[in-house]
């Protein structure tokens, strides 16, 4: 069973990456904040990552390139979170962070899946050369 | 450049109009003067001439007058012939060439000279006048004069003081073109350059102004210009920015309300009852979300148009237990522990019950927001003699000092690191209508922070406060 960490400060987001998750048989666990995501991440080793951009203590794209400097969990894959009016912006500078993909809130359920799926099944990781 | 040309024109057409009444004027003036110095000449003349033939009659010596009039016609080319008649003869002097007139003189021995004149012309054969009437120690001249050349002399005269007039007139024509062209570009070129400005305006450049220079009707168009241009981008971008914001923070709620519609018509992973409720749950506090979204922006939308405040009494304990009873179900849900003011007098308010209520309401959820679960939001309520003080407290993450002044601007933006503008999520419109509502109470509002302990949000009103 693949697990997955959301680093996610909004309850509704969480719920939902939770909800949607777990009914396709995925351990969903969750980090409100980029320091206590950085540290579950090192500690339980998930398979992949949802990185939020803003968050509390600090900005998402950042906790992505400090994620993709320790060698303990580089090799995880990370999916930015960013909101539409943000995303040009954060897409650009999360694929220079080390990020494997991302995707633009609103988002639906299929779509989350279909991201989560290609990356952990397929291996397809599209902005990585 | 059509104004310009208008007013070049209207300027010039006055310009000559002044210019050349003023010349017919001066040439009609200059032309008497010269007729009446033409006059005087000749008078003058005929003066000379009588003299000499008072003194050459009294001599007796006829030669003095012939050489004396001979000198006076080679000098005077235009007489013409002088003609003596004394006692029944006569000598001529000149030869008759053009139209002549005549001016006459008749000296007699006793009595004092008188001389009268003949401006009629008269024939090129002429006669001395009734000569067999005079007394015949009399002396009578006629001087033959051409009309011709005394025109001549005339027009001279008047040609070269026309030339002068209508150089002088030439010149002031000149500067009036000139300077109409100046003035004419003085008006002109202000109103096209802020016809320019409006045109680009109205292509959404929002940035155009117009220079606002001098007191008068035209400087007073471009500060007005301004005024507006500044009004209307002001007002654009407070749209713009507030629907931005309002799609920024719609989304997330909308989001959550369409998952969980989807996870609950979902027939291939029907739900439990557990499963149900805990998506009622989540769908309700989407609801909250916008409706708090929905409410924020309706006040800044009022507080825009700037609509007076409704002050009555009120007191402020039963406000902020009504807002804690509504955040109570979500701070418990989260496991965060959301309490009031404890004890002490109820504090009673001169104020508007709405905006007290959005303040409370803003800063708890602010609060609420920014503290993870297991952590405290404490609301406190205080007064003294003049002022009546919320706090709201919370374990949140902490506000970097620099961050504490401009968490409360409408649409806040931060720079991140490499100096790209991003929205603090959600905060954009919560704090910036608590401050707003404050300012409008004459209140203060401020925080106190340390990074990773909490902040404490402090607002402080008036009492009595209109």
């Amino acid at each position: 069973m693949y697990r997955i960490l959301a680093i996610e400060d909004d309850p509704i987001i969480q719920e939902v990456f939770k909800k949607s998750l777990e009914r396709e048989g995925y351990e969903c666990f969750l980090a409100p904040r980029i320091s206590l995501g950085i540290a579950a991440a090192a500690k339980e080793k998930p398979d992949l990552i949802l990185l939020d951009v803003n968050l509390p203590d600090g900005n998402g794209i950042d906790a992505c390139r400090q994620l993709k400097a320790d060698p303990i969990v580089r090799h995880i894959p990370v999916v930015i979170v960013t909101g539409q009016t943000d995303s040009v912006e954060n897409r650009v500078d999360g694929i220079e962070a080390g990020a494997d993909d991302y995707l633009i809130k609103p988002f639906n359920t299929k779509e989350l899946l279909t991201r989560v799926k290609g990356i952990l099944h397929h291996g397809i990781r599209p902005s990585k050369s | 450049m059509r104004i310009r040309a208008r007013i070049t024109f209207l300027n010039v057409a006055l310009t000559l109009a002044v210019v050349g009444s003023i010349v017919v004027n001066l040439i009609w003036v200059e032309r008497r003067k010269v007729d009446a110095e033409s006059d005087t000449r000749i008078q003058t003349m005929m003066e000379g001439v009588m003299r000499i033939a008072r003194e050459s009659l009294s001599s007796r010596d006829e030669l003095m007058l012939m050489s004396y009039l001979m000198l006076l016609q080679a000098e005077h080319p235009e007489i013409e012939v002088a003609l003596v008649s004394k006692a029944g003869h006569s000598s001529v002097i000149g030869k008759v060439r053009t139209e002549l007139f005549y001016r006459t003189i008749t000296v007699t021995e006793k009595n004092a000279a008188g001389f009268a004149e003949t401006a009629a012309p008269v024939e090129k054969t002429a006669l001395p006048p009734a000569k067999s009437l005079l007394p015949k120690d009399s002396l009578t001249i006629q001087l033959g004069f051409s009309k011709t050349l005394l025109d001549e002399q005339i027009h001279q005269a008047q040609m070269a003081l026309v030339g002068k007039i209508l150089g002088i007139a030439g010149i002031g024509l000149l500067f009036g073109l000139v300077g109409s062209f100046w003035v004419s570009g003085l008006i002109a070129r202000p109103v096209s350059s802020i016809a320019d400005a409006a045109e680009k305006f109205g292509e959404g450049q929002w940035d155009v102004a117009v220079p606002e220079r001098g007191k008068d009707e035209v400087g007073d168009l471009g500060r007005r210009f301004n005024q507006m241009a500044g009004k209307i981008r002001e007002s654009t971008m407070f749209k713009e920015d507030l629907l931005s914001t309002m799609t920024h923070e719609l989304n997330t709620p909308l989001m959550g309300l369409e998952s969980f519609l989807d996870f609950l018509r979902d027939d291939d992973h029907p739900q439990n009852p557990a499963e149900r409720q805990e998506a009622y749950k989540t769908m309700s506090e989407a609801i909250s979300q916008m409706k708090l979204s929905l409410g924020n922006a309706l006040q800044l939308f009022k507080t825009g148009a700037r609509i007076e405040i409704s002050p009555e009494r009120l007191c402020v304990n039963e406000i902020i237990d009504e807002v804690i009873r509504l955040f109570t179900p979500a701070a418990q849900s989260r496991d965060i522990g959301l309490r009031g003011p404890e004890g002490g007098a109820p504090v009673y308010l001169e104020a508007d019950k709405e905006l007290v209520r959005r303040m409370a309401i803003n800063l708890i959820s602010n609060a609420l927001k920014y503290t993870l679960p297991g952590g405290h939001v404490a609301v406190g309520v205080a007064q003294t003699e003049s002022q009546v003080k919320i706090s709201v407290s919370d374990t949140g993450p902490g506000i970097a000092p620099e961050d504490r002044e401009r968490i409360f601007e409408k649409f806040y933006r931060i720079p991140d690191s490499a100096g790209k503008k991003r929205r603090i999520p959600g905060s954009g419109l919560g704090l910036a209508i608590a401050k707003t509502a404050v300012e409008l109470h004459r209140g203060k509002i401020w925080v106190e922070s340390k990074l990773g302990v909490g902040s404490t949000f402090h607002i402080s009103i008036p009492n009595g406060a209109k």
